[in-house]
This record gives structure tokens, sequence and C-alpha cells, in this order.
């Protein structure tokens, strides 16, 4: 009878043992990922208006919320990708003082934005003796000045990090990617002068 | 996962007699979160980082730069992730056992060795010293020109001791050190080149880091060790020119 009292606990191993070898969804909440705090040029530009029209994945998925499918583990965001990257554009750009509206027929801004995601994976490398995760962020931006026979401005920007160990830090390696791509854009001296013309 | 389950169900099947059955539960529980401790730590968090405030800087007139760099780090094809031991452990293991593709291997040792010469030649073009006279001009001139302090000195013979810098007059430290710098093998015959730099702000009054930074960029194509042997330099200054001043915009843009 005193062996007995160990099955609970091998049951509920076996139970999440099973879980965790066949795989399951692993959501991401996008309320998670952190914003830059660092400085940026953005900040020396006189307040502008930008009215930003929904931005393209060019990926083709039925899911417009997935980043990766790692073996059995579907790694997704809470929110389809390109809405989010489009808002963490827009957090930047107010956090250095400008403003942000929905493209409308009657908007009043001074440049429109598009965007098209070409790039937000997520993999794992299993090595020899070590296994490396890699997230990589990838955004092709245009912004046009209203009127457009002011200058259309075109530039894509891309992040990436890489580091050790497995699925357990993919949030944590996506966030670093995504945070690293937004500050190219904060810190670009072209797009600086751009929107100060 | 596989392995937890498979050390905790080994552990399950031991039979000790003299164990009693709680000791066991404890044991079992201890081995479970230990292994799962372990499985979560295998993956690095990313530094902590500090940043400015808009006081941070009110205190400070006078300001001493420090610089310093490490050789560039150059990780070949065939090291990719693993690291030469890992790679020479492996063959004397499986050599017996297996057939081995050796021409596979022979080649893998051939560029291996092909890609340490030409990491070297461009190791040797690098001086470590001007390179950090142009992490401290990357950073200081916009620093300078936003006039953020009243005096920034960039002091270039090593005084490390902030006794020292304070009895000079300095408020404060800024230490910008280049940790690495390093060529990865990404595919093909491609390399990528990354630096990876700190900043750090200190006064030197209370010993008070407070601002810590660290930029880690990487040159936007991928090329050639080949290409890197005659272009490497002008690649190099391009990133750490962008590093010196992404760290400067904390402080130029402070709001």
């Amino acid at each position: 009878m005193k062996g007995r009292s160990s099955y609970p606990h091998s049951i509920v191993s076996l139970m999440v043992a099973i879980l965790l070898v066949t795989g399951c969804t692993h959501i991401l909440k996008t309320s998670d990922f952190s914003t830059l705090q660092t400085g940026s040029p953005l900040r020396g530009v006189p307040s502008k208006t930008f009215a930003f029209k929904e931005f393209k994945r060019v990926r083709n998925v039925d899911d417009p919320a997935l980043v990766a499918q790692v073996g059995a583990h579907t790694l997704v965001l809470d929110q389809p990708i390109t809405t989010f990257v489009a808002n963490q554009i827009r957090k930047e750009l107010e956090r250095n003082g400008h403003k942000f509206v929905n493209i409308s027929s009657d908007v009043k801004a001074d440049f429109i934005v598009e965007g098209s995601i070409y790039d937000f994976t997520y993999r794992v490398q299993q090595r020899l003796f070590s296994t490396n995760q890699t997230a990589h962020t990838g955004v092709k931006i245009m912004i046009s000045c209203i009127p457009t026979e002011k200058g259309v401005f075109m530039k894509s920007y891309e992040g990436a990090y890489t580091t050790g160990g497995g699925l357990a830090g993919w949030k944590s390696s996506l966030n670093q990617a995504l945070v690293a791509m937004i500050k190219e854009i904060s810190t670009d001296t072209e797009l600086v002068e751009f929107i100060k013309k | 996962m596989r392995l937890i389950w498979f050390i905790v169900k080994a552990n399950d099947s031991t039979r000790v007699p003299r164990m009693n059955a709680l000791m066991k539960m404890r044991l079992r529980r201890c081995l479970c979160i230990c292994m799962a401790l372990l499985l979560v730590s295998c993956a690095s968090a990313p530094p902590k980082e500090t940043y400015l405030t808009s006081n941070s800087l009110s205190s400070i007139k006078k300001v001493a730069i420090l610089a310093s760099a490490n050789a560039l780090d150059v990780t070949p094809a065939t090291q990719e992730g693993t690291g030469a031991a890992g790679l020479g452990l492996a063959i004397a293991v499986l050599a017996p056992l297996l057939i081995l593709p050796y021409v596979a291997i022979g080649t893998a040792a051939e560029r291996a060795h092909t890609d340490s010469a030409s990491a070297k030649e461009i190791g040797t073009k690098i001086d470590i010293s001007s390179i950090e006279d142009k992490i401290v001009q990357a950073f200081t001139t916009p620093i300078r020109k936003a006039s953020c302090f009243d005096r920034v000195d960039y002091i270039k013979n090593k005084i490390n001791d902030d006794h020292q810098l304070s009895d000079a007059g300095y408020n404060a430290v800024i230490r910008l050190v280049i940790k690495n710098i390093s060529l990865t093998h990404l595919a093909g015959d491609n390399f990528g080149l990354q630096i990876h730099v700190q900043g750090q702000l200190t006064y030197l009054r209370s010993g008070k880091i407070v601002w810590d930074r660290e930029e880690v960029l990487s040159s936007p194509e991928v090329h050639t060790l080949n290409y890197y042997k005659e272009n490497g330099l002008k690649e190099l200054d391009a990133i750490i020119e962008k590093a010196g001043q992404n760290l400067a915009y904390d402080f130029v843009y402070l709001k």
C-alpha cells in the first residue's frame, strides 16, 4: 500500500509530460512587450501628425497572429501581427511628442504611414551540444507627405535577437527583436531629416 | 521535457527499502523543481538597463570619458554554437562507432583553418586604440553640440580610479566599453559583423550608477571574410559611429 502513495504524483507528472511533449498553443500577450526608454532624435522634431493606414503582412498565413510553429508548439500573439507592429510604431512616435490618427478621407495630418511586415519569425536551432533561438522582425515603411508631391520616404527596418536556450525564452527573444527594430526606426537620421523638411 | 520525465520516472522506479515513502515524495518533488528550474534557466535574459531621468544630470558640470575595447572575436563556420571542443569530443566518441564521412570533416576542418587565418588577418588590421577614439568621438560630438555638460574630457591615459578623477574636479565619469566585436558565421560563406557596447555614467561622489545602457548593433549586410579583409574597418567604423550616437541620444534628447 505504501507504493500507492506515489500514484497521484506519477499520473500528474505523466499528464504534464504528455502535454509538454505533444505540444500546445502558446499565446504571447502583446501588453507584455516592452517599449523603448532610450533617447531618440525624433524628439528633436516639432510635433507632427501621422495618419496610419492598415499594415500588411507579406507572408500569407491563415492565422494573422501566428508567429511560428516549432515542432508541435504553436506560437501566437493575442492580436494580428500587423496591428501590433503598427501600434508599436505609433507608441514610439507618441513617446517622442508626435500624434497619430487613423486614416480617413477628411483626415488632417502631415504624413500618411503605410507598412508591410516581411519578417516576424522565431526559430529554434538544435546544434550538437546546444540550442539557439533567434527572433527576427522586419518592416518596410512608406511615409508620404500630405500632399504627396512634397515627397515620399521608403525604408526597411529590421531587428534580430539570438540567444541560447530553448523554447522557454521565445517571448523575451521576440520582444528584444522588436525593440531592436523600433530602435532602428527611432534613431534613423534619414527618417528624422525627412520628417523635419 | 522528455529528459525530465525520464529522470523523474527513473527515480520512481528506484526501490530503496530503507527509504520511507514521505522521503521519496519529498525527493521526487525536489527533483521536479530542480529540473524545471534548469529548463527555465537555459534561456538567458537580456541585460537590465538603467535609464537617465530628467534630474540625473542636474548636478554634473564636468564629466570624464573613459573608453576600452576588446579584440575581434570570430566564430567560424564549424564552431557555430558548439565550440571546437564539442566537435572534437563528438568526433572522438563517434569515430569508432560509425563510418565517418571523412571528406566532410576534412573540408570542415580546412574551412575552420581558413576562417581562423582570415580572422587573424582582419584582427591585426583593427587598432584597439583607434576604435576607442572612434566610439568616444561618435558619443561626445552630439553631447558637446547639445551642451549637455559644461565640460567633457576624454581621458586617454587609462586613469581608472574614481578618486583620482574626483580629485581632478570631475563630477561624474562615463565609461564606454566595447565589450565585443564579432564576426559570426551566418550562412554559406557569409559572416555578420556585430558589436556590443556598454555605456555607464557614475557619480564620482557617491559611486552611484545612474545610466547603464547596452547597444548591440549588427552591420546591415552580411559579407564574406574576404570582403571584411578589404572593407572590415569601414564597416566597423560605421556601426561604432551608430552605437556611439545611439548612446549619446539618451543625453541629447533627455525629456
